[in-house]
């Protein structure tokens, strides 16, 4: 038996204390917006936050994660008002979606660490992959953010 | 929300539906758009009481942004704002069977499918007439209620307004009067000066769920006591399962059962990860295969077709006497590689098969060919299944195929209870239909003055078509086959499959001709097909041209090109905003052309390569006319993604075939690109008002050359295969 502290909530699931924290979340918990995409922690489409900062759950057991907080882009924002979604939604970044919200945890974390990054620190920490390719546009919506979350 | 679902053929009044409200009819649409423009393939429209709308498009969403701009059609012409589309879905009907696939092939191919960057071109007209339509009937209805003269009902914004008495009423409460009104034949269209929304930088109605997550990919089905599935493939092209060993997949936790097919097993468990578990712990004896098939072996059997007399693509001139004649002759080949599709979304379906029915969701970009599998495996009528598309998680061609559709319909079938099966990414890697290899001979013959007046080639490689029994023109059996011939001075007027040659380069002595070299690796469409590699070799092999001709590639290309007023215009602006001529130091301009679909297009970039031979790309200049463009903002999306999936292709990895087998697996040893190597993209689109030529897969082949061009002039050496490899440049 296993209890993870998600978007806020406890939740017990019966599961292998190895299973990886994305197919808990996925399969058990329903919570689809964190996607599968390579399950070996190259691609990102799998990013929350644990504790915080961004971690691919495809990577990480849920025995791993037991007694931390986890989010995921369910629990990101109420009403998509996070400033990353709302430059997300400003600049119209989605193509086919499928690493968006992957994308979107990834940029969040790496706004709450550094809040005005340089394009460096974007190239850095958002190692995500887009098979669309949005990157450009990704790029421009992380300094929106930054500006929106500063209140610039 | 509700999800309408309409059977009827035939069904030419339009009618008060359940639930209320305006319901079109297809087919009687069909008719009106027969009349109007030759096209019989209309769409679906309810307007419901509260003025919400909901359409159900023929295509589906892999990121194209299609669903936004069919409903923009029909929001411009039926005169409401984006936001009362309420609801947009891909919808599986008989009379959405693609009238560009059946004109391509003289009504011989007829089927519902997304691709071959011609759902814009097919539906753009059709889903104009329907919102026009609409509106005609809601004034109608108007001018009934308030006993008013027709002229005196204006449509705006969601509402029908009395120019009169000031009197309105919205949408919702016409609908129920409309419904009883026969639709006129011919409604007006709006000229282009009036568009509101048309040309326009609209924002995408897909972009709130893709950002709040809540977006339903084909792999986020959920179903109640739904079972979860993966597969595992026998490793060897064309091995068979002869026997299976499933004791250890047994003892994983939460596997439920261990199904055989032909060259793969599904292994089906209480969650994707136990499955997942189970396929790993599996093991598959096997049978037969390709064991000896290789990179060297393939290109070497391309070689040796090389000598084959090839089957005649395009002709002009003399070009056997001309290069007799000729002051130069430069004799150039050109290879392209296996490349996956590596969609980010892996291949999954979701599939319920009952003895009453079956439903079947997935991602894929033909729900007809998802039908014909379902009836296969479960022997229902038609009438008895049901096909939802999914949003796709990227498509490139790999999801028109139906292979994933099989394991989840027979696993269904045999549990009794819903079942998903999701690929892992490593078995998408190693079991798709890939970009097929290709090695492009080419003979450019030059004069004097150094102008090209001869060119022949001979391109080599598989006939992917095949696999699909394209009906002729497509198709022919003598092996020529449309998808793969295309970009090497083989136009689109598949009908008359004689190359259209109007808009081409002006060389005027041609010999194109194309040897069929089937391997046994499963080849497809991927993202641009035969564009691919015929761009790669004909833009690169004009560069050598004009190198040996002593001219500007931008000057040669102007005087190849003087006959089309388009691609002049294109080239100039293309110069012009790239600073051609004009780069900085240490780094270096490559430019190509091609004209794809209707759509002319220039690509410059300005790259560098270190001593190590790493090539950096510093920035890209698209231009590209492409007829109308309908939705500014999804047109550069199309263009920027297209060319980040090409240069992708360039710069990063290849797929290669070693004792049968594919030897990559995952994105550790198939890299892709990322934030960190995306140089500034500019994309500029030409204004036109003219018919829309494709965008999809426009972006995509010309990257490739224009790099090797600006490579070459970074290093002096020629690159003649992509990817490129920076052990090549030092």
């Amino acid at each position: 038996m296993t209890t993870l502290k998600i978007n806020g909530k406890q939740h017990t699931l019966i599961l292998d204390p190895e299973t990886p924290l994305l197919w808990a979340l996925r399969d058990h918990l329903k919570l689809h917006g964190t996607k599968y995409g390579c399950g070996i922690e190259q691609c990102g489409a799998c990013t929350v936050h644990v504790n915080g900062r961004a971690v691919r759950s495809c990577g990480i057991t849920v025995g791993e994660v037991a007694d931390k907080a986890i989010t995921t882009i369910e629990g990101l924002s109420p009403n998509s008002s996070h400033p990353v979604q709302q430059a997300w939604t400003e600049v119209d970044v989605p193509q086919c979606g499928y690493c968006q919200t992957g994308m979107i945890m990834a940029s969040a974390a790496l706004l709450e660490r550094k809040a005005r990054p340089t394009d460096k620190d974007i190239d850095r920490s958002v190692t995500n992959i887009c098979r669309c390719g949005t990157y450009n546009q990704v790029r421009k919506a992380i300094h929106l953010a930054s500006q929106i979350k500063e209140g610039v | 929300m509700k999800i309408f679902q309409f059977n009827r053929r035939d069904f030419l009044k339009t009618s008060a539906f359940a639930g209320g409200g305006l319901f079109l009819g297809l087919s009687g649409f069909a008719k009106l758009a027969e009349a109007e423009a030759g096209k019989a393939l209309p769409p679906y429209l309810r307007i419901a009481q509260d003025g919400g709308i909901h359409l159900g498009v023929p295509s589906a969403e892999m990121g194209q942004g299609i669903h936004t701009t069919l409903a923009m059609f029909l929001a411009e012409e039926l005169e409401v704002e984006m936001s009362q589309i309420k609801h947009i879905e891909t919808l599986h009907h008989p009379d959405f069977k693609h009238p560009t696939f059946a004109e391509w092939t003289n009504n011989a191919a007829n089927f519902q499918i997304t691709g071959g960057s011609v759902s814009i071109r097919a539906w753009h007209l059709p889903f104009r007439q329907l919102g026009a339509t609409a509106r005609e009937l809601l004034r109608s209805a108007a001018s009934r209620k308030w006993n008013v003269p027709l002229g005196e009902c204006m449509a705006v914004n969601g509402r029908i307004e009395h120019s009169g008495s000031g009197r309105s009423l919205g949408y919702g409460d016409l609908v129920e009067i409309a419904s009883l009104l026969t639709p006129i034949k011919n409604p007006n269209l709006k000229s282009p000066e009036h568009f509101r929304l048309l040309g326009k930088a609209i924002s995408r109605l897909d972009t709130p769920i893709k950002v709040n997550g809540t977006a339903v990919f084909g792999t986020d089905v959920d179903l109640p006591g739904m079972l979860y599935g993966t597969v595992k493939h026998c490793t060897v092209f064309g091995e068979k399962i002869s026997g299976i060993d499933d004791s250890k997949a047994n003892e994983v936790q939460g596997v439920i059962a261990v199904i055989p097919l032909e060259d793969h097993a599904v292994v089906v468990a209480n969650s994707t990860w136990a499955a997942m578990q189970g396929a790993k712990a599996l093991n598959l004896q096997t049978s037969g295969g390709y064991n000896d098939l290789s990179d060297e072996n393939i290109i070497k059997q391309f070689r040796t077709d090389l000598a084959k007399q090839g089957v005649p693509v395009a002709h002009r001139g003399d070009p056997v006497t001309f290069m007799e004649q000729a002051a130069q002759v430069l004799e150039l080949e050109y290879e392209s590689p296996l490349q996956a599709h590596a969609a980010m979304e892996p291949l999954c379906a979701t599939a319920n098969v009952t003895p009453e029915g079956c439903e079947v969701w997935a991602p894929t970009q033909s729900n007809d060919f998802a039908m014909m599998i379902a009836m296969g495996v479960t022997q229902l009528p038609p009438e008895k299944i049901k096909i939802h598309t999914t949003y796709l998680g990227g498509g490139f061609g790999r999801k028109v195929e139906y292979d994933f559709i099989t394991a989840p319909l027979l696993a269904s079938k045999m549990l009794g209870k819903p079942v998903k099966v999701t690929w892992t990414r490593e078995e998408d890697t190693r079991h798709d239909f890939y970009r097929p290899p290709f090695l492009v001979k080419m003979r450019f013959g030059l004069d004097a003055e150094g102008m090209l007046q001869a060119l022949s080639a001979k391109l080599v490689g598989p006939a992917v078509s095949r696999r699909w029994k394209m009906p002729p023109p497509w198709l022919e059996e003598n092996g020529y086959d449309w998808v793969v011939t295309i970009g090497m001075f083989d136009g689109y007027n598949l009908p008359n499959r004689t190359p259209d040659l109007s808009k081409a380069y002006s060389i005027p002595n041609l010999q194109v001709d194309f040897v069929p070299s089937d391997i046994q690796v499963p080849t497809g469409a991927w993202r641009s097909i035969g564009t691919a590699h015929n761009t790669f070799a004909l833009e690169s092999g004009l560069d050598e041209v004009a190198l040996a001709g002593a001219q500007d590639p931008f000057e040669l290309r102007r005087k190849l090109l003087s006959h089309n007023s388009k691609a002049l215009a294109v080239l100039d602006k293309a110069e012009e905003l790239a600073n051609w001529g004009k780069h900085p130091k240490g780094r270096f301009q490559g430019m190509a052309y091609t004209d794809y679909l209707e759509t002319y297009q220039v690509q410059v970039v300005e790259a560098s390569v270190s001593k190590r031979g790493k090539v950096t790309v510093h920035n890209i200049t698209c231009v590209a006319d492409c007829g109308q463009v309908f939705n500014s903002h999804i047109a550069k999306q199309q263009l920027e993604g297209g060319i980040i999936f090409g240069l992708t292709a360039a710069l990063k990895g290849e797929i290669n075939v070693q004792n049968g087998q594919v030897v990559q697996s995952n994105f550790d040893d198939y890299p892709m690109l990322k934030l960190k190597d995306i140089p500034e993209i500019k994309v500029h689109l030409i204004e036109n008002h003219g018919p829309p030529g494709g965008l999809g897969e426009a972006g995509t082949s010309l990257i490739g050359p224009a790099l090797a061009n600006a490579v070459f002039a970074a290093t002096g050496k020629r690159l003649r295969r992509l990817p490129i490899k920076s052990k090549d440049l030092v």
